[in-house]
């Protein structure tokens, strides 16, 4: 009785050890072919991107760029990086091969969310470019940009990567986290947030004023950051030329002193001008909405304005720019939210301000917003006393 | 047992109870891997290794394996032969191993196998059983050719990745997807069965009842089935 219970287990675990061992068996004289020919098939997908590389070994990424997903280092000194990125969508996948003499061997797509054309090809476009002469240049064409963006910074980290690889230093920080870090060490301070002072006043030699909550206030003169304290003394007083100080001192003036008084709108000015100001010397601050996807789009645009505001000064000249409010599709028109796209207004007249560019993938966006400027430039003109 | 015996068990696979276009067996395989005549190969050898060897055990266990853990004991067997030739063809033909995919995993529940265990390993000696298995495996192949190669040459104009001059301009792809696979494959049964019906046709018995793994225990139609022929008699 108890034999016939038992004997089914003993016979099932019996069979189950058998066949065990005998897979053991198989798989101690298959796994260093399989090992082979699995290293061989990762090796032909990594010489695409650096011919004449091999025995490629996978390396740490901790340090690299956070571009950076997955590192290989040839036998004759080169090196693959895999990146991923953001471009029209996220998960945009790319490969860069680079020589030992830092120069890029080769580049391609490993895995795309957008729709590619032209963009295939952006590759070879970066070979035989190293860190040093790779320019922006490069991607200029009929692309779509934010594609062709991702691809340029993916390329760029690849570089950063490879200079980190040979024991090289690159900083990674990103520009609005080295501004930071320059305010703070002006300050003598450690986590202090420093936003950028909205001018309505121009301020003189200085070209910027960072401000923080606690009163205290950082003058970037020429490429040094001053730091003053809220009672207006300097922080490193010891470590600032005389002249560096006049300046900054002035600069800070301006601004401590600066005042804008709210402009009753005239007639004949646009309704997308909400409210317009005037500053103690004559600059004008036009706060006013753009007309962007959100309002033109189809049925699935958020319905919202972009908002913006804008100083004209005496000269009939923009001197500063904000986008102070976009809920423009994500990735494709919140280009205008992108300091690198809207100061591009910066200096300009009402001659020429058209000359910016429109966004290729952001059109819609980016027009509403010159829309906007132009906009501005004829309540400028109504305010003046013109037509 | 003569020769003459030995070559009708190995025959008999092929055509008579061939396990795809007389008894049905094994059409996920059939119709995933005959897109193409290399990969169909592959299948029907890598089926026919697994059905020689595991038939061949099986029939060797026989008298150890108990009969209420004959299918657990059956499946473990089939599979440490399937996971060997995985390991085998990743180790030596890895353009095979990518090419059938996740179906050379599934060949541990290919009813052909566990079919031919259950209905001649278990009751014929070892030589018989290899020999079945062979040529079931035969059987198998053969039915993947045929299939194959109709859907190679008329859906993608090419023979084993070759292309066919002429035949190539006036490809029907459909026939090398999903759809095509069903329509080739009712085709191909419907010629089998108008040319064995000529000879007589396939007696329904040798593969209803009398190999389903589950008839000893089924209380239904089997023994109903029983009946009639009995009556029939």
């Amino acid at each position: 009785m108890v034999k016939s219970k038992l004997m089914p287990t003993i016979v099932l675990s019996a069979i189950c050890v058998a066949v065990a061992l005998l897979l053991a068996g198989v798989n101690t004289f298959t796994l260093p072919r399989i090992e082979a020919a699995q290293a061989e098939k990762a090796n032909a997908a990594l010489i695409e991107v650096l011919p004449g590389g091999g025995d490629f070994e996978e390396i740490p990424i901790e340090g690299m760029p956070t571009e950076v997903t997955a590192a290989y280092k040839s036998s004759n000194g080169g090196y693959v990086f895999q990146m991923t990125v953001t471009g029209y969508k996220p998960g945009l996948v790319i490969m860069c091969g680079i020589d030992s003499d830092g120069k890029i061997a080769g580049a391609k797509f490993i895995q795309s969310n957008e729709t590619l054309s032209a963009e295939v090809g952006l590759g070879d476009k970066f070979v035989g470019y190293d860190r040093e002469s790779i320019t922006t240049d490069i991607i200029a064409g009929p692309t779509a940009k934010l594609t062709t963006n991702a691809y340029y910074q993916a390329i760029e980290a690849a570089l950063n990567a490879f200079e980190i690889a040979n024991g090289g230093s690159v900083d990674l920080r990103t520009p609005e986290e080295i501004l930071q870090d320059n305010c703070n060490d002006a300050m003598g301070s450690e986590g202090v947030r420093y936003e950028k002072w909205f001018a309505y006043e121009a301020l003189g030699e200085s070209t910027e004023i960072y401000t923080a909550e606690d009163g205290s206030a950082v003058v970037l003169v020429g490429e040094t950051y001053v730091g003053i304290k809220n009672d207006g003394s300097f922080a490193k007083e010891s470590e600032l030329s005389a002249e560096i100080k006049e300046k900054a001192k002035a600069a800070y003036g301006i601004y401590s002193s600066a005042e804008l008084t709210e402009v009753v709108k005239p007639e004949g000015v646009s309704s997308d001008v909400e409210k317009i100001y005037v500053s103690g010397s004559g600059n004008y601050l036009f706060e006013l909405r753009a007309r962007g996807y959100g309002i033109v789009g189809d049925k699935y645009a958020s319905g919202e304005f972009i908002k913006l505001k804008l100083v004209i000064g005496k000269d009939g000249r923009i001197m500063s720019i904000l986008t102070t409010y976009q809920k423009e599709s994500p990735n494709v028109g919140d280009v205008t939210i992108d300091p690198e796209y809207y100061e591009q207004y910066n200096g300009k007249g009402a001659s020429d301000y058209e000359s910016v560019a429109t966004v290729s993938g952001a059109t819609v966006s980016t027009t509403g917003y010159k829309n906007a400027i132009k906009i501005a430039f004829e309540a400028y003109e109504i305010l003046k006393g013109g037509n | 047992m003569s020769g003459t015996k030995k070559l009708s068990i190995l025959l008999q696979g092929i055509i008579k109870e061939n396990p795809v276009l007389i008894l049905v067996l094994g059409t996920c395989p059939t119709l995933a891997t005959t897109s193409s005549v290399i990969s169909a190969l592959s299948m029907g050898i890598a089926a026919t290794f697994v059905l020689v060897g595991s038939n061949a055990v099986i029939s060797a266990l026989r008298n150890v394996i108990p009969d209420t853990v004959r299918i657990p004991c059956y499946i473990v067997i089939i599979a440490g032969f399937v996971t060997a030739l995985q390991m085998l063809l990743q180790a030596y033909l890895p353009s095979i191993y990518d090419m059938l995919g996740v179906y050379l995993a599934l060949i541990v529940v290919n009813c052909i196998i566990l079919g031919r265990a259950e209905m001649y390993a278990r009751k014929n000696s070892v030589v018989d059983s290899a020999l079945d298995g062979l040529g079931m495996g035969l059987g198998f192949l053969f039915a993947l050719l045929v299939m194959s190669t109709i859907r190679e040459v008329i859906g993608a104009g090419s023979f084993a990745g070759i292309a066919i001059p002429f035949v190539e301009n006036y490809k029907i792809p459909i026939l090398t997807q999903a759809p095509g696979g069903y329509l080739v494959f009712g085709i191909v049964i419907a010629t089998m069965n108008k040319l064995t019906s000529k000879r007589g046709g396939v007696k329904r018995k040798s593969f209803s009842c009398e190999g389903c793994p589950s008839a000893e225990g089924c209380s239904g139609g089997c023994n109903a089935e029983k009946g009639e022929e009995e009556a029939d008699v």
